[in-house]
């Protein structure tokens, strides 16, 4: 059985934010609540999720944060490992399903009223979207669950969460913009993840998965890249990674040739 | 109950054909056996047809289940001649392929009249059927049916050539004045011998054998009870109380150099093939309906409606029921209607035909016509030109008038796989070497490129842009096509293609009252804007293979037109800008009348109804391209006096 997290009504996160927005994270943990008057929970789905539960994701979020410098330090270079092992807490931790996760007031929640502090030291001075999960991909936490959802890999049960790594935050928000066609599949961004080569030396490496999300764009017209298996999908992604290798280190076609508009020929 | 042995047939004083004889009616055909083995089984199953049914037909590659396997050596032994040239005792002692496991391959059919008649030759029959005596005992009789697809029987000798044993059994239930009867008989056909008899004297033997009830100098069946004791005995399939129908079993089946699998996904493939215009779900009772079975679990055969190659052959079926611009082809001197012709068009992906159906010659987009008779099974894809682009398929059917079906079938070698023209003397001759000549001029006709297709919607579309949006894979794409063209609007000038009118016609402006009120309503407005006409369509060209759209020009005046192209990706949308280093479509140009022009803006100052323009882009393989054409402006003309 999932657990169901309260939601926050968006006047009331709204509310929470203007207050909020300005602070710093050492004022905040004051502020730091296990529930709010205005919550709510979904009516059916799942356990909901008691304040002693609460309080213990709190306490393992905070402890994380303490070691990257909570909250005294700002966070610094290892703002990717920190991202990265919060999104494997969030995503083990937390027991949610897709569709709950899917919902804003949750996040909004988690983020304006269990943990305002670490989300201010994350985000200094965050803008609206950060805390209120108006773009969950864009959420402080919430981006972070939907990364680890999307990587997971259940076939390494050693480490499930070993492609994370793979790719930086603004990478992947390339894929998460396109989340609508290839970024909806889990399946797709793992086989993709699997197989991004670590080396980009000499190559633009943002550039270069923006042009391979183009190519299986391009492909998913007329492909169901969503229905292949694994074994199939990765060596497809494999040998599209490699066709935009080529044609990046290779020079521009010309333009078009100043040529007739081709008659048909007769055989 | 009877005890059922091995007779066989001795040469009588007077000479007769041996075995090998009759095996070589068939020649050498030119298609596989296994196509042969459906081709004549389902003619033979068809042409007994009952009626009021669809007719089932069934082939079942099996084995003989291990506790009938007694059964079959006891029972199928049994009298049987001591010789090499009898394999079937080496077969079924697992001596000759070192198992006991013996594979049999079973060709039913249920919904037809079972083999019915005499079971002695030498019974004069009127006008009785005489099924029974053609199948199992005659060879080379004439035809009986009417309009049936057989012509004198030799392909049966197929069913003997399948078998490493040359042995068959049959298993029949017929209707008879006294009711419903079954019959079995075991019948081989393998290689004239001479052996010693009881008295040590030598004698020799055509090689033809029967297994049955063995009378002095025939072979009856076993009848009745008998038959249904000795087919439980052997594991037959019983027949239900009140079918009828034929089991032929043909035991240990030859199928050359194939696996097992691959043969029975080849004889799926052959019944959609060489069968589809008898299978298909528009024929109501009046069909046949396939199932093929390989060690119980079922093969599905392709449904000729929904498979790649096959649905371009039956749109063209249809079009022939329908007479919708089917045409009949004539000879002219003597004067005499040969058949019916449809044709059909299609844009399909690059495909590779099944093997069953390369067989037949189609190796890749059907660029075919399917001749066939009155009994309408395929007598053979006769090819015609290659199309333009490997995605353009057509497929045509001809099939004979009525009156014509014995000229057609005269020319027939015993495969009914062909019509060989030379085989025929004087005006046969003629009208069958005719009728090629005929189908090749319709070819030439409608392989040309699309200029042909030149009819005009009566409906002008409003819009000050059209969208002209249509989506065909390009290139060498594997994906499907798919081509969201506008349809014709109702009331356009339909069937009558304007092969040979002056183009423009049809959309000629207000001087024409031949149609009435549309039209005249439309010069009143005296818009001018642009309508695509057909599918887009690829071409092969200098350089290289190109997208063409259609278009015809609406009212009169002042146009210009842009044509934008671009690649839809997965979301629906259009790609804004391509990866680097990757192609996008490119809009050449565009062709109007004799001339053309490049870029993607077309300026027709003094645009006139109906005038042809077409607009070229050159398309970026493994990806689907949108093609839009807008009116950037439109000016009416004036009209005179206002």
């Amino acid at each position: 059985m999932s657990t169901l997290y309260p939601r926050l009504p968006a006047n009331a996160a709204k509310e929470r934010y203007i207050e909020i927005r300005d602070k710093g994270a050492v004022d905040l943990a004051r502020l730091s609540d296990t529930s709010h008057l205005g919550q709510y929970f979904a009516a059916t789905g799942g356990v909901r999720a008691a304040q002693d539960r609460l309080a213990w994701l709190r306490s393992q979020v905070v402890d994380l944060a303490a070691r990257h410098g909570f909250p005294g330090r700002p966070l610094g270079r290892s703002v990717h490992e920190f991202d990265t092992t919060l999104a494997r807490l969030l995503h083990a931790d937390m027991n949610l399903v897709p569709a709950e996760a899917a919902v804003r007031p949750m996040w909004a929640f988690l983020a304006a009223v269990l943990l305002p502090d670490v989300t201010v030291w994350r985000f200094p001075q965050p803008p609206e979207d950060r805390l209120l999960a108006t773009d969950i991909t864009r959420h402080v936490f919430g981006r972070l669950w939907w990364r680890a959802e999307l990587l997971r890999d259940d076939v390494r049960i050693d480490n499930p969460y070993h492609l994370l790594d793979v790719f930086p935050e603004r990478n992947f928000d390339q894929i998460l913009a396109r989340r609508r066609s290839i970024g909806g599949s889990p399946e797709l961004i793992r086989s993709l993840a699997k197989e991004w080569p670590k080396d980009w030396t000499g190559t633009n490496e943002t550039e270069a998965l923006r042009d391979v999300l183009k190519i299986l764009m391009r492909r998913g017209a007329f492909q169901d890249l969503f229905g292949l298996p694994e074994t199939l999908l990765r060596p497809e992604i494999a040998r599209t990674i490699l066709d935009v290798r080529h044609a990046r280190t290779r020079a521009h076609a010309d333009g078009v040739d100043e040529v007739s508009i081709g008659r048909y020929v007769r055989r | 109950m009877k005890q059922a042995r091995w007779y066989s047939q001795p040469f009588p004083p007077a000479g007769s054909i041996s075995a090998e004889g009759i095996k070589r009616t068939l020649g050498k055909p030119p298609i596989p056996w296994p196509a042969i083995l459906i081709r004549e089984s389902a003619q033979n199953s068809w042409d007994a047809r009952v009626g009021g049914r669809p007719v089932g037909f069934t082939i079942n590659l099996s084995v003989v289940p291990p506790q009938n396997a007694n059964a079959w050596r006891t029972l199928l032994l049994e009298g049987a001649p001591h010789s090499d040239k009898f394999p079937l005792r080496q077969i079924l002692r697992g001596r000759e392929w070192h198992s006991t496991i013996v594979r049999t391959l079973t060709v039913s059919d249920r919904g037809t009249k079972g083999l019915g008649g005499p079971t002695r030759a030498d019974i004069a029959r009127g006008d009785e059927p005489r099924d029974w005596v053609s199948f199992v005992l005659n060879v080379g009789d004439p035809p009986d049916t009417k309009r049936g697809g057989g012509t004198y029987g030799y392909g049966k000798s197929i069913l003997y050539q399948m078998s490493r044993a040359g042995t068959i059994l049959v298993h029949t239930r017929t209707p008879t004045p006294a009711g419903l009867q079954n019959r079995l008989i075991g019948i081989c056909l393998g290689e004239s011998m001479e052996i010693a008899g009881e008295n040590g004297e030598l004698r020799p033997y055509t090689g033809r054998h029967w297994w049955g009830d063995a009378e002095k100098a025939h072979v009856e069946p076993l009848v009745g009870v008998d038959a249904e004791m000795a087919a439980k005995a052997l594991g037959l399939q019983p027949f239900d109380a009140d079918e009828s129908g034929t089991d032929v079993i043909i035991v240990e089946p030859d199928l050359g150099d194939q696996s097992d699998d691959e043969a029975v996904r080849y004889l799926a493939d052959a019944i959609a093939w060489n069968l589809w215009p008898i299978l298909l779900e528009q024929r109501g009772t009046e069909r046949m309906v396939p199932r093929v079975w390989h060690n119980g679990l079922s093969v599905p055969v392709p449904i000729p409606e929904k498979t790649r190659g096959l649905k371009t052959f039956v749109a063209a079926y249809r079009r022939l029921q329908e007479g919708d611009e089917a045409q009949t082809l004539l000879c002219g001197n003597p004067k005499k209607q040969l058949g019916r012709i449809a044709l059909e068009r299609q844009l399909i992906p690059v495909f590779e035909p099944p093997a069953a159906a390369q067989d037949l010659g189609i190796t890749s987009a059907p660029h075919h016509v399917c001749l066939m008779r009155a009994p309408e099974l395929v007598v053979k894809y006769h090819a015609g030109p290659e199309p333009i682009s490997a995605n353009l398929a057509y497929a045509g059917v001809f099939k004979a008038l009525d009156d014509m079906d014995r000229t057609y079938a005269a020319a027939e070698p015993p495969t009914h796989d062909d019509w060989v023209f030379t085989q025929l003397e004087g005006l046969e001759r003629t009208f069958v070497r005719t009728t090629f000549t005929r189908i090749k001029e319709r070819l030439a006709e409608f392989a040309r490129p699309a200029e042909v297709r030149s009819n005009a919607a009566r409906a002008p579309l409003g819009a000050v842009s059209n969208f002209l949006g249509s989506l065909v894979a390009a290139a060498t794409g594997t994906g499907a096509a798919s081509a969201l063209a506008p349809q014709m609007a109702p009331g356009g000038v339909g069937a009558e293609r304007g092969r040979a009118e002056p183009q423009g016609n049809d959309v000629a402006p207000a001087t024409s009252t031949a149609i009435g009120s549309e039209r005249s309503e439309r010069s009143g407005r005296e818009r001018v804007s642009i309508r695509l006409d057909g599918d887009p369509y690829f071409e092969d060209s200098e350089i290289g293979l190109l997208l063409v759209q259609d278009a015809l020009v609406v009212g009169n005046g002042h146009l210009v037109v842009q044509g934008t192209a671009g690649i839809m990706v997965a979301d629906g949308s259009r790609e804004q800008e391509p990866p680097d280093g990757f192609d996008e479509p490119v809009v050449l140009g565009w062709r109007y009348g004799t001339g053309e022009r490049q870029g993607d803006e077309l300026d027709l100052s003094d645009a006139t109804a109906g005038q042809r323009v077409a607009l070229v882009v050159q398309p970026v393989p493994d990806t689907i391209t949108q093609m839009d054409i807008s009116v950037l402006r439109a000016e009416g003309k004036i009209p005179h006096g206002s």
